[in-house]
Formats: C-alpha cells, sequence, structure tokens
C-alpha cells in the first residue's frame, strides 16, 4: 500500500469506516474523540477521516447491536459516552476481516499480475 | 423508537464535546485558541450534515430490520408449510366471516343513507293513544307543513302506492305510481337532473297533471332521453306532463316507478280522518330532533283544540329516517356481529396454540438466536413479524371468502333487511379486515412471542430443545383450549337459541293452512271496473270459471293477504254500547273479502255464517269478525246480531250486523299474537286470489290465468305465489339470521374441535418418552387413553362451565330475536353441553390412540 512519504489521502470506501471503528474497539472501550484519532494514528494519518462522520457510523453500528454505549469520563474527566464492541460485532469484525482479506488479495491480484 | 430520539437528542452534546476535546489537542500543540477552534470545526466536518446523516441511519435500520424480519418470516413460513396452511386457512375463516358480516353492518348500519344531509332527515309517525306508527292525514300534514319553522323542507309520500296503466309501447304495462307533495324530494335533496321537482303549484288541482319519473322507468321505456321533459303519456287514459326525471331510484324509500303530486285540492285530500300520508322532513341547520318535536306538540295540541273531533289526542312523533329504516334489524346484526366476533377470537386461540407449539420445536433457534445476541425486544418482534405475516395472509384470503360471503349473503337476502343492494366489501370493509388482521396477528402472536422470548437462556441450552417438559408450558395450552370452549359455548348456545327460536316459529300455529294454496293478485285498474256491481261480477265469476276448468277446491278473494306485508285497519264503535265520548273510536284490522275465502284458507268458522253472494249484491250490511276481536272486544258476551259502526272512508259509518264467528290468524308476522279483524263482503279494485288445490298448487296457474284472460283479454296477471311461499319469505329474515348465526356456530365448533384436537396431539407427541416409559414400566393401553382422553375432557369441562356461566350473562342480550324461547333455555344449554362433549371426546380420543401405539422401545430411543 502507501506509504509515508507520499502522504496521499485516501477516501474511504463505503463500510470501511464501519470496518476500523470495530477494529479500534477491539482493542477496548473509546469514546468518539478516540476512536478518530485511533483511525488517524494507526493508518500514519494516511486515512483522514472527517470526524463527523464517525458519528453516523457509530450509531449504525449501534443500532445493529455491534457496539453498545456507556456513560464514562474522558482522560481530562469530562463526560464521555464510551463505546464497546458487542459480542456480535466481535463476530461481524471477523467475518468482515475475512471478507475485506479475500477482496483486498483479489484486488491486488488483478492490479499487479506479475508479483 | 424511542431509543433512537434519545440517541439523537444526545448526538448534539456529543458532538459540543468532540470538538472541544480536539480544540483541547490543538491547544496543547500550541496553537492559538482561536486558531485551534477553527482547526477542530474544519477537521470535524459539516456539523448539520452529520446529524442528518446520523438521523438517517436509524431510519435506514429501522427499516433494514423490518425487511429483514419478514424476509426470515417469510423463509420460516414456507418451511412449515402444513403449519402456515392451517394457520391461515383458520384466520382466513375467522377474518372472512367478519368481514363478509362487517360489509353488511356497514352498508346497513353504519353508512350513511344515500341522500344529502342524511343526518338530518326526519321521518313523522301519527301518534295516539294507541298508535305510534299511524300515518298522517292529508289536512293535519298541510297545516304542520305550513305552521312548523323547524325544517328547511318538509314533505310526504303516500304509504301505500297505486296502480297505473301506462300506454304506450306494444301494449300498456302496469306500473306502480307513488303520491307526493311539494318538498318531498327538497327534503331528500334530490335534485332531478332534468326537468324540476314538485311544486306547491303542482298540488292546486283536484287530479294531478304532473309526474315525475323514477329513473328505471326514464331509462327503461323511454331510453333515458332528456327530451322526455315537457312530453305527455297517458296513465289509465288520461293526459300527463312528465316535468321530471330522477338521476337515481330511492330504492330504500319506496319502490315506485313514477311519483304525482298530492292533488290537495281533491275531496278525498280534504280529510282528517284518513291517515295515509307519511311525512319526512329535513330539520333546519341547528335545530336539534327535539326543538323540532317540542314545536309539532304545540301545533298538535293547537289542531286538537281546533277540530276535536279527528284531531284529540293526536301528534306526530319525530324519528330519525336512518333509525326507521334499519332499526328493526339492528339488534340482530349486532348480535351476529358479536358471534362472529367470538369465532374470530376461537380462531386467534387456534392459532396462538399452534405458534406455542411451533415455538417449542423452535427452542433450539430460538436460544441459538438468544445466545448469539438477539436481544429479547429483537426476538420479540421477530416473532410477531411473522404472526402478523400470517395474520395478514389470512385476511387477504379472509376478503376472497368475505367476497364470496357478501354474495352468498346478497342471495339469502331477505327483504326485511333493507339497503341489501348496497352491500358489498368497499373500501372501508377492506379497511376494517386490514385493521382486524392486524389486531388479529397482535393478539394470537402476542402471547407465544412473549413467552418464547422470556426463555431462559441457561436453561433452554440445558434441555436441547425435544422431550423437556416444564408445567407451565402445558398450563398455556390448557389455559387457551379452555378458552376456546368457553368462546364456543357462548357462540353455541346463541346459535342454538336462534335455531330454537326458529324451529319453533316455522311450527306456529297460523290460524290457515298455508299448505296446496296458490295466490296471485288481480287488479280491475280499467275505468270500467269503477263501477262495484262490475267488480262483484268479476269475482264471481271468476271464482266459478276456476272452479269448472280446474277442478280446484275452494276459492276466495281478500283484500290483503296475510304475511304478505299488506294491512288495513279502521275505526268502529259498538251500535249497542254507545261510548261517553263519541271521539273515542276503537281500532281493528278489516279486509274485504269474496268468495269462498274462509274455505280456501281453512280458516275455521266458529259460529253463524259465512259470507254468501247476496250478502255484496244486495250490499246487505254484514260483518264477520275473529275470535280475538271477540276476546277483546266481546268478553262474555254474545255478539251474534250485534252491530259495528265502521268508518269505511265515506264521510258516515256504516252500521253492519254480525252474522259469524271465524278463528283467529296471523297477518303480520309469524311471531305476533293473533289480531283482532273484521270481514266485510265486497271486491275492491286490487284483490288477492287464492285457489286450494288437492296436489301441488303450481299445477293450477294454467288454469288460473286463462280464467282471467277468458273474462278479460285486457287483464294482465300478476306473478303466482304458493301461500308457503309467502309464509316463508315473511320469515325470511328471522331465517337469514337462525341460519348466519347456526354457520357460525358451526365455524366455532370445527374450529374447537381442531383446537382440542391439536393440542392433545402437541401433548401427545410430547409425553411420547413419558408414555413409553409408563408401559415399560407395565401400563395397560386403556390406562394411556384415559390419561390422555382424561385431560381433553377436563379442559373441556372447565370450559363448558365457563361458558354457560358467561352466556347466561350474554344471552339476555338476545331477547328481543328470540321468539317463544327464553335466553336461558335449559334445553339448548343441554344440547350444546352434549355436543361439545361429544365433540371434546372425540377430539382427544384420535390423539390419544396415537398415544396407546406408542412402541416404549421406539419412544424411549426416540431421546
Amino acid at each position: 500500500m502507501s506509504t509515508k512519504e507520499e502522504r496521499e489521502r485516501i477516501e474511504l470506501l463505503q463500510g470501511t469506516l464501519d470496518l476500523l471503528i470495530l477494529r479500534t474497539l477491539l482493542l477496548g472501550p473509546a469514546h468518539g474523540h478516540a476512536i478518530a484519532k485511533a483511525i488517524e494514528f494507526k493508518s500514519d494519518d494516511v486515512l483522514q477521516v472527517e470526524q463527523g462522520s464517525l458519528y453516523p457510523a457509530l450509531h449504525r453500528l449501534i443500532k445493529r447491536a455491534w457496539i453498545s454505549v456507556e456513560e464514562g469520563t474522558s482522560e481530562n474527566n469530562r463526560r464521555a459516552k464510551y463505546y464497546r464492541l458487542t459480542a456480535k460485532g466481535r463476530r461481524q469484525l471477523e467475518l468482515e476481516t475475512r471478507k475485506w482479506d479475500k477482496l483486498a488479495g483479489a484486488i491486488a491480484r488483478i492490479l499487479r499480475p506479475a508479483e | 423508537m424511542w431509543r433512537r430520539k434519545r440517541m439523537m437528542e444526545e448526538l448534539d452534546a456529543d458532538i459540543r464535546e468532540h470538538i472541544e476535546t480536539e480544540t483541547q489537542d490543538n491547544l496543547e500543540r500550541g496553537m492559538a485558541p482561536e486558531d485551534a477552534r477553527h482547526a477542530a470545526m474544519r477537521k470535524f466536518g459539516n456539523v448539520t450534515r452529520v446529524k442528518e446523516d446520523t438521523r438517517e441511519v436509524w431510519t435506514i435500520v429501522w427499516f433494514e430490520h423490518l425487511i429483514e424480519d419478514i424476509r426470515f418470516g417469510l423463509r420460516m413460513l414456507r418451511k412449515n408449510p402444513g403449519f402456515t396452511i392451517v394457520a391461515v386457512l383458520t384466520l382466513a375463516l375467522g377474518i372472512g366471516a367478519n368481514t363478509a358480516l362487517f360489509s353488511v353492518v356497514n352498508a346497513v348500519l353504519l353508512r350513511p343513507l344515500p341522500f344529502e344531509n342524511s343526518s338530518r332527515l326526519v321521518w313523522s309517525w301519527g301518534n295516539c293513544s294507541l298508535c305510534d306508527q299511524a300515518a298522517v292525514s292529508p289536512s293535519d300534514f298541510t297545516d304542520y307543513r305550513a305552521q312548523s319553522h323547524s325544517f328547511e323542507h318538509y314533505g310526504a309520500m303516500a304509504g301505500e302506492n297505486s296502480l297505473f296503466n301506462l300506454a304506450g309501447g306494444d301494449k300498456p304495462i302496469q306500473i306502480e305510481g307513488s303520491m307526493v307533495t311539494a318538498g318531498f324530494f327538497d327534503a331528500l335533496g334530490i335534485q332531478p337532473p332534468y326537468g324540476r321537482a314538485f311544486e306547491l303549484s303542482d298540488e292546486k288541482t283536484t287530479d294531478p297533471q304532473v309526474v315525475i319519473l323514477s329513473h328505471h322507468l326514464w331509462q327503461n321505456r323511454f331510453a333515458g332521453d332528456p327530451n322526455v321533459i315537457g312530453k305527455s303519456i297517458t296513465l289509465d287514459d288520461k293526459t300527463r306532463t312528465v316535468v321530471g326525471v330522477l338521476a337515481n331510484d330511492v330504492s330504500v324509500l319506496s319502490r315506485a316507478d313514477l311519483w304525482f303530486p298530492a292533488p290537495f285540492q281533491n275531496q278525498g285530500m280534504q280529510s282528517r280522518r284518513s291517515h295515509f300520508l307519511r311525512p319526512v322532513g329535513l330539520l333546519r341547520r341547528g335545530v336539534t330532533i327535539s326543538q323540532a318535536q317540542a314545536e309539532l306538540d304545540t301545533i298538535a295540541a293547537r289542531l286538537g283544540r281546533e277540530y276535536p273531533v279527528t284531531n284529540a289526542g293526536w301528534g306526530l312523533r319525530l324519528e330519525p329516517l336512518q333509525s326507521v329504516l334499519v332499526g328493526s334489524v339492528r339488534r340482530a346484526l349486532l348480535v351476529l356481529l358479536a358471534a362472529v366476533g367470538l369465532v374470530l377470537l376461537i380462531a386467534c386461540a387456534n392459532v396462538a396454540s399452534l405458534l406455542l407449539s411451533r415455538n417449542t420445536v423452535r427452542r433450539r433457534e430460538i436460544v441459538i438466536r438468544t445466545a448469539i445476541g438477539a436481544g429479547r425486544s429483537r426476538l420479540l418482534r421477530q416473532l410477531l413479524t411473522e404472526s402478523l405475516l400470517l395474520a395478514l395472509a389470512g385476511g387477504a384470503a379472509g376478503v376472497f371468502l368475505a367476497y364470496a360471503g357478501v354474495q352468498f349473503l346478497k342471495g339469502l337476502g331477505p327483504q326485511s333487511l333493507p339497503r341489501l343492494d348496497e352491500v358489498n366489501v368497499s373500501g372501508a370493509v377492506l379497511a376494517f379486515t386490514f385493521v382486524t388482521a392486524i389486531f388479529t396477528g397482535i393478539l394470537f402472536g402476542l402471547g407465544p412471542a412473549l413467552k418464547a422470548s422470556r426463555r431462559d437462556l441457561v436453561q433452554g441450552l440445558r434441555e436441547g430443545g425435544a422431550a423437556g417438559d416444564s408445567r407451565s408450558k402445558h398450563r398455556a395450552h390448557g389455559a387457551l383450549v379452555v378458552a376456546e370452549v368457553a368462546l364456543s359455548v357462548v357462540v353455541l348456545i346463541a346459535s342454538g337459541l336462534l335455531l330454537n327460536s326458529f324451529w319453533r316459529l316455522m311450527r306456529v300455529h297460523l290460524g290457515f293452512d298455508p299448505a296446496n294454496l296458490l295466490t296471485t293478485e288481480v287488479s280491475l285498474i280499467s275505468p270500467r271496473y269503477d263501477d262495484d256491481r262490475r267488480r262483484e261480477l268479476f269475482f264471481h265469476e271468476l271464482q266459478d270459471r276456476i272452479q269448472s276448468a280446474s277442478g280446484a277446491g275452494s276459492i276466495g278473494f281478500v283484500s290483503e293477504l296475510p304475511l304478505s306485508g299488506e294491512a288495513d285497519d279502521t275505526f268502529f264503535t259498538i251500535a249497542e254500547r254507545p261510548l261517553a265520548n263519541p271521539n273515542d273510536n276503537r281500532d281493528a284490522d278489516v279486509r274485504v273479502i269474496a268468495g269462498d275465502y274462509f274455505g280456501a284458507m281453512r280458516i275455521p268458522l266458529l259460529a253463524g255464517r259465512a259470507f254468501e253472494r247476496q250478502d255484496s249484491l244486495e250490499s246487505r250490511k254484514v260483518v264477520i269478525v275473529n275470535e280475538p276481536f271477540l276476546k277483546k272486544f266481546f268478553p262474555n258476551e254474545n255478539p251474534m246480531g250485534k252491530h259495528l259502526k265502521i268508518f269505511e272512508g265515506k264521510p258516515e259509518f256504516v252500521a253492519r250486523e254480525i252474522v259469524g264467528i271465524v278463528g283467529g290468524n296471523k297477518h303480520f308476522a309469524l311471531q305476533e299474537s293473533l289480531r283482532p279483524a273484521m270481514f266485510t263482503p265486497g271486491s275492491f279494485m286490487r284483490m288477492n286470489v287464492v285457489v286450494r288445490s288437492a296436489g301441488d298448487p303450481a299445477m293450477l296457474t294454467t288454469a288460473v290465468r286463462q280464467a282471467i284472460r277468458t273474462i278479460d283479454p285486457d287483464e294482465a296477471t300478476s306473478a303466482f305465489r304458493t301461500m308457503g311461499d309467502v309464509v316463508s319469505t315473511s320469515a325470511a329474515g328471522d331465517r337469514f339470521n337462525a341460519l348466519l348465526l347456526g354457520a357460525f356456530g358451526g365455524i366455532a365448533l370445527l374450529l374447537t374441535a381442531a383446537g382440542i384436537f391439536g393440542v392433545l396431539s402437541y401433548l401427545v407427541t410430547q409425553r411420547t418418552r413419558e408414555i413409553g416409559l409408563r408401559m415399560a414400566l407395565g401400563a395397560q393401553r386403556p390406562a394411556v387413553v384415559r390419561v390422555i382422553v382424561g385431560q381433553g375432557v377436563r379442559f373441556a369441562l372447565l370450559g363448558l362451565c365457563i361458558g354457560v356461566v358467561a352466556a347466561v350473562v350474554v344471552t339476555r342480550w338476545m331477547s328481543s330475536v328470540l321468539f317463544e324461547v327464553k335466553p336461558t333455555d335449559p334445553l339448548t344449554f343441554a344440547a350444546v353441553a352434549m355436543v361439545l362433549g361429544t365433540v371434546a371426546f372425540l377430539a382427544s380420543y384420535l390423539p390419544a390412540r396415537r398415544a396407546m401405539r406408542v412402541d416404549p422401545m421406539v419412544a424411549l430411543r426416540y431421546e
């Protein structure tokens, strides 16, 4: 994939954000801002999430019962919502990850048939 | 839904919090406060759009879940075609019966009358000390119309139609004309599409000059030609001008072919004594019926002072037109509606117990869904979606059943049921069906769904989805069977009572013998029969000719045939017993007869003599009275030779000597008690012919028709009926009710039998291991059968007890539709208990036989 030097920013594919959120929450519950930061940081800032778009995605995941919400306080002692992966979400993540690997592999083979 | 609302409310705070945190981060990175905030905002993006997107998420996901549930539900239903078909058919039966009956109730009771402003239309009954549904005299009517201010329009129609010969075409046809006053069509809101309605000027004549054509006459005889307005037509050799045509027929009020204005200057229209007008008024906006009634009472009191001889004690009673037209069938229809509602409840109980059984089979699936994180509400929704799908499928199938049912009901339809031609499966009816289906789906689905979703996860997994056998599960099944039996007892008792009552009605003593009796009408409307004597001779000759041509038995003629709906009554006094107040007239039915009427009808002559031809030809002043008349007016007295002064439409009363006494007979309805009646000799222009035959009365029709033609070739003959038909038509309303309620009872019984059978079969399957174990331990087969049948019979007995108590409470409501049967008729109750007991026994015995065949080895290995 891209390297840090190219500093190319990639638009997220539809549904990919959901997957990234689930993956982020696999490490433990987090609040909205922290999730956005984590995604930016982990992707070496390549994946530039417009932070607002996180919220429709979070609500979608809640509605599907893949994540749950709980009240808590953030590092700087503010009231914040923590999002936590549910059992169902964990299964979904596995499923989606497998699908993603398959897709990515397939696309890679098509784009770089020589390798 | 509430969750979505809460989430959206909190979103604002979340977004604020997020931007705040980002700003803080930026500040820590050393940005200026202003820049830090801007950067954070920029990074977050468009706040409004985020909110919109988020809201959309909830809507979409809600839909996605719904579609997912529906798709899954359909798959489950397809996977169990047996279950699905039985459930859908059961529901279709219940919902279809309700839809069909509701379409009748809707058309007859609920839908406003087919008139403009129908809620303001009121009917006026003539009201006196002895009567409350009399007609109104023409002079009284014009006074009320002139003096009252409560009505926007006040008009009237004659209570009975007149017959006319309408010339033109190949040969004249006989038509019915109805006399109406100006204001009649205006009150009903009827504007002729061509021409005009009647005006007051049309009434200022001794002989009506103009007519309005009914829609059907206009269409059939005049091809719907608008140019008919202003043309002349010939009615009974007299010329009349067509001034209007109707766009629709007012079939709820009259079946007249044409309408003519009341000629108030005619001598016959100056009377306050002969009551024959039926007034209908359109209340002014804002005037209540009681205000109008108060005003009419004042006018009535004034008229009573002004004309004490004719008007003392007389008044008008207002009643909404809707209630006049459909009031009599209201109670019967509501009883039917209640019964069919109970049938639907029974169907619900059936499907609920099917669902309970199936949810047990599906327990493993439900447990797994719970284990992988399906919340209870989600599960509940899934199960309810399935129930609603079933209910909607049942509703759709029910609409087809209802459609067929409505055709059937209309075919069956008694004339006593008004507005039957308006009955159809309309939009309102479909809406009713839809709501009923949804309600039904929730009703039968919620209980089983709650029960299934409450299942304790750990226990569910441990039970592993097979023979686990908790008492509470059986209790739910048991409760459903008990409820079903109880409901069905109520329906069956109601239908039993009605059938019993109908059976008695059919066997009621009529006072005459309807078997082998042919009847038809003869109307001597040609002007050459204006002479009384010509008419007498016509009927004498007719009697002789029929007699010699056919060898028929007795032949007679009567002005009003029993049970045909025709009736006439009049005032009289007893000459030998002058009354203190000369206006205190008595009133009784009166009929004009000729030929051997009593002989033909087999009405027994109890004393004195029957009429002879000389009585009418020589105008002897004689009268025959019947037994009820005797009991009412001459108790403990010999009436023979006494004189009755009878009002016969002429200004003077006619004194007649009582020469005979006959037995009473049913005249209006089978239910009524025998009415006092007087018979006078004579021949009206229109008479009913009754011919007693030795065999099938239909064999005589040709001879009778021939006889009429031979005497007068111009005379049109009307349809022939047997007296048996007349009687059965008069009971058509009761037959309709009895048949429908009987059918509902049958459906209830069938569903209950299926319900008991289904539940016990299920319990036997569930208890296979237990039964196998018992048998392995030496239980005898009959003992096993006893256990299973015992369980079914116990359910049935409990249901029976509850049902009987409920029926005692509920059937009181039916007393007005029952004839000679008490609402707590012990025979009916006992019969229903017997029938239900037998059915419950059989429905339990079949599953028990299956249990008996259980092979202990197979049953134990089955686990």
